[in-house]
C-alpha cells in the first residue's frame, strides 16, 4: 500500500515536470490560409504566406471594422523552412500552419522540382497533409494576393474552388502518393485569374479560377493541359461525377446541338500482353441524359437516340485520344497511371522488365478506347 | 507521506475527544421510590429551569394522589385534558373513597389511545422529553405514559429538491412517523419491516432503518445496523450527518448515499434490495447501498413513457459529459490544439479572445468561480430578490464583461451551457462531485490539452472503478459487468421486460415480474 502511494505521487508529479509544454494563446498564433512558393532570382525560394487577421475578420462584437481581413507576408531563404524562419522574424505572432489549406506554387518553381516542398508540408508537424496542392502560370503571389468574393478570405474559395470538383481534388498527400508510386506520375490542379465577366466593356475585377492541370515528370513541371484535356483526364481516372457533353448534329441531320449531363461514367483499363507486346484496352461506359435540345431531331424514335449515342461515343472517345497522345507524344508523362495498371495485372512482367522501362515503354503503348453511352433520359418536351 | 499519516491522526483524534467531554445524562437508572412527593421533587429537579416544564396535581380519592408531568408545547393540552384530567376528576366518584385503589385501576379509566407503564426514572425522563404524559400516583412504583404528544410541524410538500412532472407530489417532512407511514401506504405487507434506533446522545434523534426482509441482504441490512451503532455524537440535526458517517470512503468526491425527499423513490429503491434510512426532523431519507447509475436516474423515469425516458437518459448522460468537460476542452483547443477547429470558427474565436488580457485558463476560471457566486447567492438571497440576482449576474457578467473586454463572448457560451447542463442530474450530492472535478479537469487541460483531459478521465474513472457503497460496487452493472442489469442504465427496458432486480442487491430475490407482457 505504503509503496504504492508512494508512486502515485511520484506519477503525479512527474506529470507536472513536463510544464506547459506547446501552450500557446489562440490570440496569439498567426492563422495562416494559404502558402504560396515562388522562385525568385539568385535560385531562392521565396514563401508567400496569407495571414488572417481575426479582429478584421470577424463584423460586430468588438465593433472594428474595415481594411484588410488578411496580411500577405513574404521572405526569401534556401528552403522552405528557412524561408519560414525568416518570416517569423517579421511577424509578432507566432506562425500556425494547420489551418492552411491550400498550397499554391509557381510555374519556375515547379519547374526547378517540387520535392522538397512536399517534404516540408508532410515531414513538419504542422502543415496539413490534406491541403489541396495547386500550381500557377506565373507567380503564386499573384493568386494569393487576390481579393475575395463571397468569403472572408481569398485562400477559403481556392479551397471551395478546389472541393467543387471541376476539376480534380489533389491534396498534397495525393500528390505525394503519385510521385512515390512507379507507373503513375503526378498532376495537381492549375489555379488562374481569370477576369469576372466576359465579352463585354465592363472592367470587370478578377476572381480566381480552376483552369486545367499542371503535369509533371518526376517532380518537376513539364507542361499544363487545359479544361477541355482535364475532362478527358477525368474520364480516364474515373473521377467523372458531373459535367455536360454537347454534340453537333451535322448539318444533313439539319444541325444544331444536343447537350446531355453525364449521370454516371465508368472507365476500365484493360492492359493485354499478347506476344510480349502490350496494348492498352480502356473502357468507357456512361450514362447520359438529355438537358438541352435545339436540333431539329425528335428523341422519342429510337433510332434518333441511338445515332446521338453514336455522336457522344465519339465525342468521348476523341476527347480521351487526344489527352492519351498528349500525354504519350508531348510530356511522355504516365498521369493516367497506366503503368499502376499493368502491374496490377502482369506484377511479374512489370519487375522484370516494365518497371525499368516504363519511360519508353509508355510512350509506345497502343491505347485503344472503347466507348459506350447510354441515353437514359431525354426530359419531357417534345 | 507524512502528511498523509498527520491529516490521518488529526482526523482519527477528533472524535473521541469530543465523546470523552461530551455531556450525557446518565445515573437515572433507579426505580420510582413510590413515594410520590419524593419522585416528583427528584424529576422536578432535573428540570430545574426549563420553563416548559409544567404539571398537575389532580386528588383521586381521600389517600391517593396523582401527578401529571408534561413538556409544554410537546403535548395536546386539549386532548389531554379530555382522555385524561376529566376522566381522573370523574374517577373521584366511580372509585371507593378510603379503598386502596392501584394504578391499573387508574389506567382502567383513562380514555387515551396508547397507555404504558414504567418504573425507572430514565424511562420516565425519556418520555417526558419525547412528548409523553406521565401520570405519577403516590403508592405506586409503576408510572403510566400516556401519549397525547401533538406539536406543530410542516404538512406533506411537494418535494422541492426532487421536483417532477410526472408522478406523486408528496415529499417527507421532519415528522419521522408521518414518513415512515408514507412508505407502509406503499408496501401494505408484513415483509416491510421498520428497525427503530435513538442516535445522539443529547439529540437522542430517532431513527429507523427500513427494508424489505425477504429482497434485501441480511448483510446489508447488519451492515447498515452496525455502522449506524458506531456513531458517536452529541446530536443529529439532519441524515446528512450521518451520511458522513456511514460512507465507505468519506474523501470521494462522489456521494455513496443517495438522499431523497421522495417516499416513491424509497419505495422502488427498497423493492430493488436496498436499505433505507430515516431520520427524525429530516425530510430526507437516505438510500444505501447507491450506484453512480443510480444517481443519474430520476424517479420520473420510471412514470414516463420508456422510449421518451431512454432518450432523456441519453441527453442527461451527454450532458453530463458537457458539465465535466466542456470549459476544459474549450481551453485545450483554443490554447493547444488550434488545427482542431474549422477555420471560420477559429477566426471568430481568436477574434473575440483579441482583446481579452488573460489566458483562456485564467479566463474560464474568473467566468466559472463567478458562476458558482451567483448560484450560491441566488439560493441564499431571500425570495423576491433572488431575481435581481440572476438579472445583475446575466447583464453584468455576460455582457458587460465582453463588452469590456474582459472575458471573450464564446467562453460565456461554453460557461452558460455548462451552467444550464450542471442543473441536469436528478442527484444534488452528484451535482456537487462534478462542479469540483470540473476545476480539476480545467487544470489539467490547461496545462497538459487533450492529453490532460484524458488524464484526468482516466483518474476519475479509476477511482470511480475503485468506490464501493456499502460493498457493492459503484459502478455496477458496468464495472463488474452485468448484462443483465443494463436494462434500466443507459436506457430504460420497458416494464414488462424488467423482470429481475439487480444483482449487487436483490440476489436473494431475482425474479420481480411472473409474466410478459400480456398480448391484446
Amino acid at each position: 500500500m505504503k509503496v504504492m502511494r508512494m508512486l502515485l505521487i511520484w506519477g503525479i508529479t512527474l506529470i507536472f515536470l513536463t510544464g506547459c509544454w506547446n501552450r500557446v494563446e489562440i490570440n496569439d498564433i498567426a492563422i495562416v490560409t494559404a502558402i504560396g512558393l515562388d522562385l525568385v532570382e539568385d535560385d531562392q525560394l521565396r514563401l508567400t504566406l496569407q495571414v488572417a487577421v481575426p479582429s478584421k475578420l470577424v463584423t460586430g462584437g468588438t465593433g472594428e471594422s474595415g481594411g484588410k481581413s488578411t496580411i500577405v507576408i513574404s521572405e526569401t531563404g534556401a528552403s522552405v523552412s528557412e524561408a519560414y524562419r525568416n518570416i517569423q522574424g517579421k511577424l509578432s505572432r507566432r506562425i500556425f500552419f494547420s489551418q492552411s489549406r491550400v498550397l499554391l506554387i509557381g510555374e519556375d518553381l515547379a519547374k526547378k522540382g517540387v520535392f522538397h516542398i512536399v517534404d516540408f508540408h508532410t515531414r513538419y508537424a504542422e502543415p496539413r497533409i490534406n491541403s489541396f496542392i495547386m500550381f500557377t502560370k506565373g507567380k503564386a503571389t499573384k493568386i494569393i494576393n487576390s481579393m475575395p468574393k463571397f468569403e472572408s478570405v481569398s485562400a477559403e474559395e481556392t479551397r471551395e474552388l478546389a472541393k467543387m470538383g471541376v476539376g480534380f481534388k489533389i491534396y498534397v498527400r495525393d500528390f505525394l502518393n503519385m510521385l512515390l508510386t512507379d507507373g503513375i506520375e503526378p498532376f495537381a490542379s492549375q489555379f488562374t485569374l481569370k477576369p469576372l465577366e466576359v465579352d463585354t466593356k465592363n472592367k470587370s475585377g478578377e476572381t480566381q479560377a480552376v483552369n486545367g492541370i499542371a503535369v509533371f515528370k518526376g517532380d518537376k513541371l513539364v507542361g499544363w493541359m487545359d479544361e477541355g484535356e482535364t475532362r478527358g483526364l477525368l474520364w480516364l481516372r474515373n473521377e467523372i461525377k458531373t459535367g455536360v457533353i454537347t454534340v453537333n448534329v451535322p448539318e444533313e441531320k439539319g444541325g444544331g446541338n444536343i447537350s446531355m449531363e453525364i449521370v454516371r461514367g465508368e472507365t476500365n483499363i484493360v492492359p493485354i500482353l499478347k506476344q510480349g507486346e502490350l496494348r492498352l484496352d480502356v473502357d468507357v461506359v456512361t450514362d447520359l441524359s438529355v438537358i438541352e435540345n435545339d436540333s431539329k431531331l425528335n428523341l422519342f424514335e429510337t433510332k434518333v437516340i441511338e445515332e446521338i449515342q453514336t455522336y457522344a461515343e465519339e465525342k468521348i472517345s476523341k476527347r480521351i485520344e487526344m489527352i492519351v497522345e498528349k500525354a504519350q507524344k508531348e510530356y511522355e508523362s504516365d498521369i493516367f497511371g497506366f503503368g499502376q495498371s499493368v502491374y496490377k495485372k502482369y506484377p511479374k512482367e512489370w519487375n522484370t522488365h516494365y518497371k525499368e522501362n516504363w519511360e519508353n515503354e509508355f510512350v509506345q503503348t497502343k491505347v485503344t478506347i472503347h466507348s459506350k453511352a447510354f441515353v437514359r433520359r431525354i426530359g419531357l418536351i417534345k | 507521506m507524512k502528511i498523509f499519516r498527520q491529516m490521518k491522526r488529526l482526523i482519527g483524534k477528533n472524535k473521541p475527544y469530543i465523546w470523552e467531554q461530551g455531556v450525557q445524562e446518565h445515573g437515572n437508572n433507579e426505580g420510582l421510590t413510590g413515594n410520590l412527593e419524593e419522585d416528583f421533587h427528584r424529576i422536578k429537579q432535573l428540570f430545574e429551569g426549563a420553563a416548559d416544564f409544567s404539571f398537575r396535581e389532580i386528588k383521586i380519592n381521600a389517600l391517593y394522589t396523582s401527578s401529571i408531568l408534561y413538556l409544554n408545547g410537546l403535548v395536546n393540552v386539549e386532548r389531554m385534558e379530555f382522555h385524561v384530567i376529566h376522566p381522573l376528576l370523574k374517577a373521584n366518584e366511580k372509585l371507593p373513597k378510603h379503598a386502596e385503589i392501584t394504578i391499573n385501576d387508574i389506567k382502567g379509566v383513562l380514555s387515551s389511545a396508547q397507555v404504558r407503564q414504567g418504573a425507572t426514572f430514565q424511562e420516565v425522563i425519556d418520555q417526558i422529553l419525547a412528548g409523553g404524559t406521565i401520570l405519577l400516583m403516590n403508592g405506586s412504583k409503576t408510572a403510566l405514559f400516556i401519549s397525547e404528544q401533538s406539536w406543530e410541524q410542516r404538512s406533506v410538500d411537494e418535494p422541492v429538491s426532487e421536483a417532477v412532472v410526472l408522478g406523486p407530489r408528496e415529499g417527507f417532512t421532519e415528522n419521522i412517523r408521518t414518513n415512515g407511514s408514507m412508505i407502509r401506504r406503499r408496501l401494505k405487507t408484513t415483509k416491510l419491516k421498520f428497525e427503530y434506533m435513538k442516535l445522539g446522545s443529547l439529540s437522542q434523534t430517532e431513527v429507523m432503518i427500513t427494508y424489505l426482509d425477504d429482497i434485501a441482504q441480511h448483510s446489508i441490512v447488519e451492515e447498515v445496523r452496525s455502522r449506524l451503532k458506531r456513531i458517536e455524537i452529541d446530536s443529529i440535526e439532519d441524515s446528512g450527518y450521518i451520511v458522513e458517517f456511514i460512507e465507505d470512503q468519506p474523501f470521494s468526491l462522489f456521494p455513496q448515499v443517495l438522499q431523497t425527499e421522495r417516499p416513491d423513490r424509497v419505495v422502488g429503491n427498497l423493492l430493488e434490495g436496498k436499505v433505507g434510512i430515516l431520520v427524525a426532523n429530516s425530510p430526507f431519507a437516505l438510500i444505501v447501498p447507491v450506484t453512480f447509475f443510480e444517481m443519474m436516474n430520476s424517479p420520473e423515469d420510471y412514470y414516463g413513457r420508456f422510449i421518451m425516458t431512454s432518450f432523456i437518459r441519453f441527453i442527461r448522460y451527454l450532458f453530463l459529459a458537457v458539465a465535466l468537460l466542456f470549459p476544459s476542452i474549450y481551453i485545450a483547443v483554443t490554447t493547444f490544439h488550434h488545427e482542431l477547429l474549422p477555420t471560420n470558427l477559429i477566426f471568430s474565436v481568436a477574434a473575440s479572445r483579441e482583446k481579452v488580457p488573460f489566458p483562456a485558463v485564467i479566463e474560464a476560471l474568473l467566468m466559472e468561480i463567478t458562476f458558482e457566486a451567483l448560484r450560491e447567492a441566488g439560493l441564499r438571497l431571500p425570495r423576491p430578490i433572488g431575481s435581481t440576482v440572476s438579472i445583475v449576474g446575466a447583464l453584468v457578467v455576460g455582457q458587460a464583461a465582453v463588452e469590456a473586454g474582459i472575458v471573450s463572448a464564446p467562453l460565456v457560451i461554453v460557461v452558460a451551457t455548462t451552467g444550464i447542463a450542471s442543473f441536469m442530474f436528478p442527484s444534488y450530492a452528484l451535482t456537487g462531485a462534478i462542479r469540483l472535478l470540473r476545476f480539476f479537469m480545467i487544470f489539467f487541460a490547461a496545462t497538459l490539452g487533450f492529453y490532460g483531459i484524458l488524464l484526468g478521465i482516466f483518474f476519475i474513472s479509476v477511482h470511480l472503478v475503485k468506490l464501493r457503497s456499502f460493498g457493492v460496487p459503484y459502478m455496477a452493472p458496468i464495472a463488474p459487468f452485468h448484462f443483465n442489469n443494463l436494462k434500466d442504465i443507459f436506457l430504460r427496458a420497458p416494464w414488462w421486460k424488467m423482470n429481475e432486480r439487480p444483482h449487487e442487491t436483490g440476489k436473494r430475490n431475482l425474479k420481480r415480474l411472473s409474466s410478459r407482457k400480456p398480448k391484446y
